[in-house]
């Protein structure tokens, strides 16, 4: 079941010298159950497009639908704090809060109480493979792989179906790179997630159920 | 190639490059203005130490101060106790000086204008004879006039009641003499001669003495002499005629004879006898005669009518005869010499002498020949001062000798001298001649009592000073010229040179060393007050010029670390492409010159540009900050100086502040230069990461739940916050609670400083024996500005257990028998408080030992009755004259108490010698007060002078000009009543001393406006009104002046330095804040508002500033109480908080995309 859909999408943007087309009326659909790759060189716009489905920018050109609605006419913040998660190359977590702190960031912006994100966090944090000593450390004690997962486990927190992820085993051994594919793909499968993983890494586009193919900002 | 390729390498770097430009270019002005400044300052300084001299005159306050020729053993023993060594060993003392001067006698001067006790003796032949004088000369007989009138004065004693008369219109003509009226073919024509004077004095004489007054008979026929107004136009003028009242004898023609008065065709006659008239015998003290001969006259001898005095001398002339006189010129003018035949100073000889002859050897030897020469060596004396810094001699350094031409003698320079520009045309010399000069040795006793002591010099003259009048006698040597012997005269015991950098607290210091009675005035030509802005201009300078170094030095540094330092990868390239070392370094350091040394070259030439006016501006700054309204303060006194401002502002400071610039650049970029050489590899270390440790709360909610945790979390960051908050917290409430301090400060010292003042001489140094005006006092204390008013007013006395009736003498000649013994006489000083005593001006105050029940109040006692009353029933109303039995208070020296075995409580009598004005006469007045001794002190003066109730002379209401003791008006003098002549004396009286106690504080401005409109004289500025007024505000001006300094820089700097502090607060939370955007992304990436995100760091940071606010405010609080330091730590707050608002609202606006999806 299509979640996502790209609608002659592009993005257009000004450097100090130039303007840049990164995206250029990029059409594709996104379905939940299933882990899709975005691949491309450098520059081919990848990123940015993740960021546009992220909800973290508007298209200048096209839509990006999500179940039908368009970004452009949706509340960005609650597209972002409600329907797409988001997990970075970098982890992207607060530094001065810990784990289970961090987890549960997004569940408290959805007005859950502290407690109860408290206890459902720790679950989550097992569900990433993390163990539950890990709860109360901060991230920078914590490996790149452990980090990821706690990134992950914030994006299940979020209890959306869209599970966008930008080289999410770019930072990370092939062990644990290894091991967060396996996550992305036991949601996607087993949880119906519509997991999006942008990449540069050609094994993840080999075992991904659809792959998407940018050059220039199109799609090949 | 390497030059042109590091050069637009750095060129094309456009931002960065204009930047460190601009930074270079403002630290070089600013180096330059600073070091220029500092410079001109310097410079400005070091001329002003050559052109000022500071001095610290040491006088001892005798009884004839100032007199410089009294011989008082008071000032000679002050001197022997005078520790010298002490005082030239005080730091800030260059050098002191004993005042060194003696009497010199110099070949060919005589002295035109020295006032002696000879100035006007004379030995003088006179020959007796009867003259006829115009008044212009003497007319021999023959040439007398076939027509004329001639008067036969009695010579001026106009004083004689018998023949005055009452005019039908009440005013009274006084004798006068009488004319005769010679006319071809008539018996001559006697008629007596009155004159109507101003109807004052004459009047008032007649009056009051009563006899000998009659009315005007119908026939009588006179001569009357008055005055009458001439119509001239508009204008009209008052002349004196003569008038022939009366019906004259048949024969003679009114008109005739009028005409011969009015055309002066009248001759005086004078008389050479001592009687006069043939049908009038009137006694007469004066003959008439010409000066034949003079052995010594100081108004030459040729020959001259003059009349001879004769006083009490009990010399009778004959007509006929010629006499050698001893004696003195009382007048000599064109129309009238008078000669008062007096014993020698120093002997009982008869003062006349019959002369035989011409050859007679009294002429030429004996005692009129002795003294004839003393009086000529005598009025012939030139003052030779010694000394090695004559600059520092009071005339030169309060400017009123100086060089006209010439040097000054170098220290130990013998054999030259300068002489006075007066001297020097009178002998016609100029710098390189010689004069040749004796010193005179003087009586200890009288200086001008001269001998000669055989000690003869010749100085070649090397400087000669502007003529002046004031010292038209003098010569100056150096004090390897000096040795002569010669005992102290007059009050000026020495000087102490001091280091104008030091002369305050030098002068401060050295009183400590001083003996009783001594005075030190310190004379600094206004170098102080000058200097002050200066230092401070020269301080601020060598802030300026540190700061702008140190900035300097940081911008350079960096500017050569990212311009050369941070250039490897360039070096790696061009080591890769094989360039060899040299051109490495010239494409390097071509560009960072160019730049550095275009914007060192830049800031130079602006600097040198603008040095001159920005100097000018800060002088005028520093000279308006450092302004004090110094009218009538003894802060000013003596000569001030104006300093001489240097046009020029040297260019050097620009030059060398560019160079050093740019060769620091230079020298920094080579340093740098083997740093970017270095391989172009990270270095290898475990870099130390503290992690927190920690447990997830649950506690709170939204935004606030994550700012408590940051803050808590946050470690060194939170801490910087909190210490940075602090810190400028109490920054800006140290300033704030300064501010308010000095404010508490200025009010307190209004509210608790005593200020006073004192009536004082002309130059500022004495302060006793002045002569202040009641209406003076009077209007002084209705100024409304004085709280308290002292005064002074003392009289001699004589300590007598005789009991006698007080005796009126009013005749002058007694008073001139006594006036000798009279002087030596201590006094009785009537005063309101002993604040206003003199003995104790120049002293500490001894303390008063009371007797029981007694104290200081007795003084200011209004009940006492005043002496001059009884005088005055005596002298006018004698009837109602009761001998007072009043007893007085009176406060005696311990020496008076032991020398007459008295003690405390004893009665005694003491005779007042008064002075008394009555009608234009000048009375002694012996008058026996009773006293009770109430209060004794340790004996501080020479003289055992005492000390009664102001009361005494006159009623405390006169000071203050209550009810009937106004000031009268001018012409109280008209008003014929005992009451007015009383009020008339008692504005006729002069105080010798008067001090005075402002009403607050406050007061001191009105005051001096006060004064300034009332044209009151300042120490050595004359006003209309001669009474000079000294504030003694020094120390509260400067404290007043030092407190609106601050409180100006305050009201300038502070905000400044608040706004800087509110910078630094926005700057540290911008920069928390900034280092945080990831963060703010993150939340923002999962999807918080920009609300709760905003709040999310805003609350954080506000919540740490708040911290370190509050123990700041805290801590300044327990020192400094008040609500302004809440105020200011509020305001610092707002402006942290102020940073952070603004940091996060662009953080937040920050693209999201971007940024999270940076890769690092």
């Amino acid at each position: 079941m299509s979640i996502l859909e790209l609608r002659g999408t592009g993005y257009t943007y000004r450097t100090q010298y130039q303007q840049v087309e990164a995206l250029k009326g990029v059409s594709y659909s996104f379905e939940t159950g299933k882990l899709h790759a975005i691949m491309g060189r450098s520059g081919s716009g990848k990123t940015t497009l993740l960021s546009l489905m992220a909800g973290l920018d508007l298209p200048t050109a096209g839509q990006v639908l999500f179940e039908g609605t368009s970004t452009a006419e949706m509340d960005l913040e609650r597209y972002r704090r409600e329907k797409a998660a988001v997990i970075y190359q970098n982890f992207r977590l607060f530094p001065l809060l810990t784990v289970a702190e961090n987890v549960m960031y997004p569940m408290e912006l959805q007005g859950m109480r502290p407690k109860h994100a408290k206890e459902k966090a720790a679950a989550l944090v097992e569900r990433a493979g993390l163990p539950s000593s890990v709860l109360n450390r901060f991230p920078t004690m914590l490996s790149g792989g452990e980090q990821q997962r706690v990134a992950i486990a914030r994006a299940l927190g979020m209890e959306t179906r869209l599970l966008l992820a930008d080289e999410p085993t770019g930072n990370l051994d092939v062990a644990n790179g290894e091991n967060v594919l396996a996550i992305l793909e036991g949601l996607a499968h087993e949880e119906d997630y519509c997991v999006v993983v942008v990449t540069h890494d050609p094994a993840i586009g080999v075992r991904a159920d659809a792959l998407m193919e940018l050059r220039d900002g199109a799609v090949v | 190639m390497p030059i042109r390729n590091g050069l637009l390498s750095t060129l094309r770097a456009r931002g960065r490059t204009a930047l460190f430009a601009l930074l270079i270019l403002v630290l070089t002005v600013a180096l330059s203005l600073g070091l220029g400044m500092w410079a001109y300052c310097g410079t400005l300084l070091v001329r002003m130490e050559e052109q000022y001299t500071s001095v610290a005159l040491l006088e001892y306050m005798g009884e004839d101060y100032p007199d410089a020729d009294a011989a008082d053993s008071g000032s000679r023993a002050a001197l022997e106790l005078l520790d010298q060594e002490a005082i030239a060993a005080t730091d800030g003392v260059e050098l002191w000086e004993q005042t060194k001067s003696t009497l010199v006698s110099v070949s060919g001067y005589r002295n035109s204008s020295v006032v002696t006790p000879y100035s006007d003796n004379a030995v003088i032949v006179a020959s007796i004879k009867a003259e006829y004088t115009t008044g212009y000369g003497a007319v021999d007989e023959a040439d007398l006039p076939e027509s004329r009138a001639i008067l036969y004065s009695v010579a001026g004693d106009n004083d004689i009641p018998d023949g005055s008369f009452i005019l039908p219109d009440g005013n009274i003509a006084v004798w006068n003499g009488y004319y005769v009226f010679y006319l071809p073919d008539m018996e001559p024509l006697r008629l007596p001669c009155y004159y109507l004077g101003d109807g004052v004095s004459n009047q008032r004489q007649g009056v009051l003495s009563g006899d000998g007054i009659r009315e005007k008979e119908p026939e009588d026929l006179y001569v009357l002499w008055h005055r009458v107004t001439v119509r001239e136009g508009t204008s009209s003028r008052s002349v004196y005629r003569d008038d022939v009242i009366g019906e004259l004898p048949a024969g003679y023609d009114r008109e005739t004879l009028q005409n011969l008065l009015e055309n002066a065709r009248y001759y005086y006659v004078e008389s050479s006898d001592t009687y006069m008239g043939d049908n009038e015998t009137i006694l007469s003290d004066r003959s008439y005669g010409r000066i034949s001969r003079a052995l010594y006259s100081p108004y030459g001898a040729d020959n001259m009518l003059s009349y001879f005095t004769l006083a009490d001398s009990g010399f009778v002339p004959e007509e006929g005869k010629s006499y050698l006189l001893n004696g003195s010129f009382v007048s000599w003018g064109v129309g009238s010499r008078s000669f008062e035949v007096q014993p020698f100073p120093d002997s009982d000889a008869r003062p006349w002498l019959e002369l035989s002859g011409e050859d007679d050897p009294a002429l030429t030897e004996g005692i009129f020949a002795e003294h004839a020469t003393l009086y000529s060596m005598a009025n012939n004396t030139a003052v030779l001062t010694a000394s090695d810094h004559i600059t520092a001699l009071e005339e030169f350094q309060q400017g009123h000798l100086y060089l006209n031409e010439g040097r000054f003698p170098q220290a130990g320079e013998k054999g030259v001298c300068v002489i006075s520009g007066g001297m020097a045309e009178y002998l016609t010399v100029g710098v390189g001649d010689t004069v040749s000069l004796e010193i005179l040795d003087s009586d200890p006793g009288e200086r001008y009592k001269v001998t000669a002591t055989g000690d003869q010099r010749s100085l070649e003259i090397v400087g000669i000073t502007n003529p002046s009048a004031d010292y038209p006698d003098r010569l100056w040597v150096s004090d390897a010229e000096s040795g002569f012997p010669a005992p102290l005269f007059g009050y000026s015991l020495g000087r102490a040179v001091l280091d104008n950098r030091k002369a305050v607290q030098a002068a401060e210091e050295l009183p400590a060393l001083l003996p009783a009675g001594v005075q030190l005035t310190m004379y600094d030509q206004g170098y102080t007050a000058a200097a002050r802005p200066i230092r401070v201009m020269e301080s601020a300078a060598r802030a300026v010029t540190l700061a702008a170094a140190i900035g300097a030095l940081a911008v350079l540094t960096l500017f050569a670390f990212l311009f050369v330092g941070r250039q490897r990868e360039t070096v790696g390239v061009l080591v890769s492409l094989g360039t060899p070392v040299g051109k490495i370094r010239v494409w390097l350091l071509s560009g960072a010159s160019a730049v550095s040394g275009a914007a060192a070259l830049a800031g130079a030439v602006i600097g040198s540009l603008t040095l001159s006016r920005v100097v000018t501006a800060a002088m005028e700054t520093a000279k308006r900050l450092y302004h004090a309204d110094t009218r009538y303060s003894e802060a000013v006194v003596g000569l001030v100086r104006e300093s001489e401002e240097m046009e020029a502002v040297p260019g050097w400071p620009a030059l060398a502040a560019g160079l050093t610039v740019f060769f620091a650049a230079l020298m920094l970029c080579l340093i740098f230069l083997r740093h970017a050489r270095k391989e172009n590899a990270p270095k290898k270390g475990q870099v130390l990461v503290r992690v927190p440790r920690g447990c997830t709360s649950t506690r709170g909610q939204g935004p606030l739940r994550f700012a408590v945790l940051s803050a808590r979390r946050g470690g060194r960051r939170s801490v910087i916050v909190i210490v940075a908050a602090l810190v400028l917290t109490l920054f800006v409430s140290l300033l704030s609670a300064s501010a308010q301090s000095r404010s508490g400060q200025m009010e307190s010292l209004y509210a608790d400083s005593v200020l006073g003042g004192q009536v004082i001489s002309f130059n500022g140094r004495k302060q006793t024996g002045l002569a202040v005006p009641t209406r003076d006092i009077q209007q002084l204390w209705k100024s409304g500005n004085l709280k308290d008013i002292f005064v002074s007013r003392s009289w001699p006395y004589e300590y007598t257990t005789e009991e006698s009736l007080p005796d009126i003498t009013p005749t002058t000649s007694v008073l001139e028998d006594k006036a000798v013994k009279i002087l030596r006489m201590p006094r009785l000083s009537t005063v309101n408080s002993l604040s206003a005593a003199e003995e104790f001006y120049y002293t500490d105050r001894p303390e008063i030992r009371w007797l029981e029940g007694w104290d200081e109040s007795c003084l200011s006692d209004e009940s006492c009755p005043a002496v001059i009353e009884s005088i005055y029933e005596r002298l006018y109303e004698e009837e109602n004259y009761v001998p007072s039995d009043y007893i007085y208070p009176v406060i005696v020296g311990s020496r008076f108490l032991e020398d007459n075995d008295l003690k405390p409580g004893d009665m005694l009598t003491l005779r007042l010698y008064m002075y008394l004005y009555v009608d234009s006469r000048e009375l002694l007045v012996e008058w026996p007060v009773n006293f009770r001794i109430v209060g004794s002190f340790t004996s501080v003066g020479a003289k055992d002078n005492v000390y009664a109730p102001l009361s005494l002379w006159c009623s405390p209401e006169w000071l203050y000009g209550e009810g009937d003791k106004e000031m009268p008006s001018r012409d109280l003098g008209r008003i014929m009543n005992v009451d007015s002549l009383k009020k008339s004396l008692y504005f006729r009286i002069r105080f010798e001393t008067c001090r005075f106690t402002l009403r607050s504080a406050y007061k001191l401005e009105d005051l001096r406006d006060w004064l300034a409109e009332q044209q009151y004289s300042q120490v050595g500025v004359t006003n209309r009104n001669r009474v000079t007024v000294l504030l003694r505000d020094q120390n509260f001006v400067e404290t007043v002046g030092g407190l609106n300094r601050y409180i100006s820089f305050s009201s300038i700097l502070f905000p400044a330095l608040f706004l800087v502090v509110g910078l630094l607060g926005f700057i540290i939370s911008w920069l928390m804040v900034s280092s945080r955007r990831m963060e703010l992304a993150i939340m923002r990436g999962l999807g918080a508002s920009p609300l709760r995100a905003f709040a999310s760091f805003f609350l954080e940071q506000a919540a740490l500033c708040l911290l370190g606010c509050i123990i700041g405010v805290l801590a300044m609080t327990l020192l400094y109480p008040g609500v302004v330091l809440w105020l200011a730590g509020a305001g610092f707050l707002a402006c942290y908080l102020a940073g952070c608002a603004l940091s996060v609202l662009t953080a937040g606006r920050t693209n999201l995309m971007m940024l999270l999806s940076e890769r690092e």
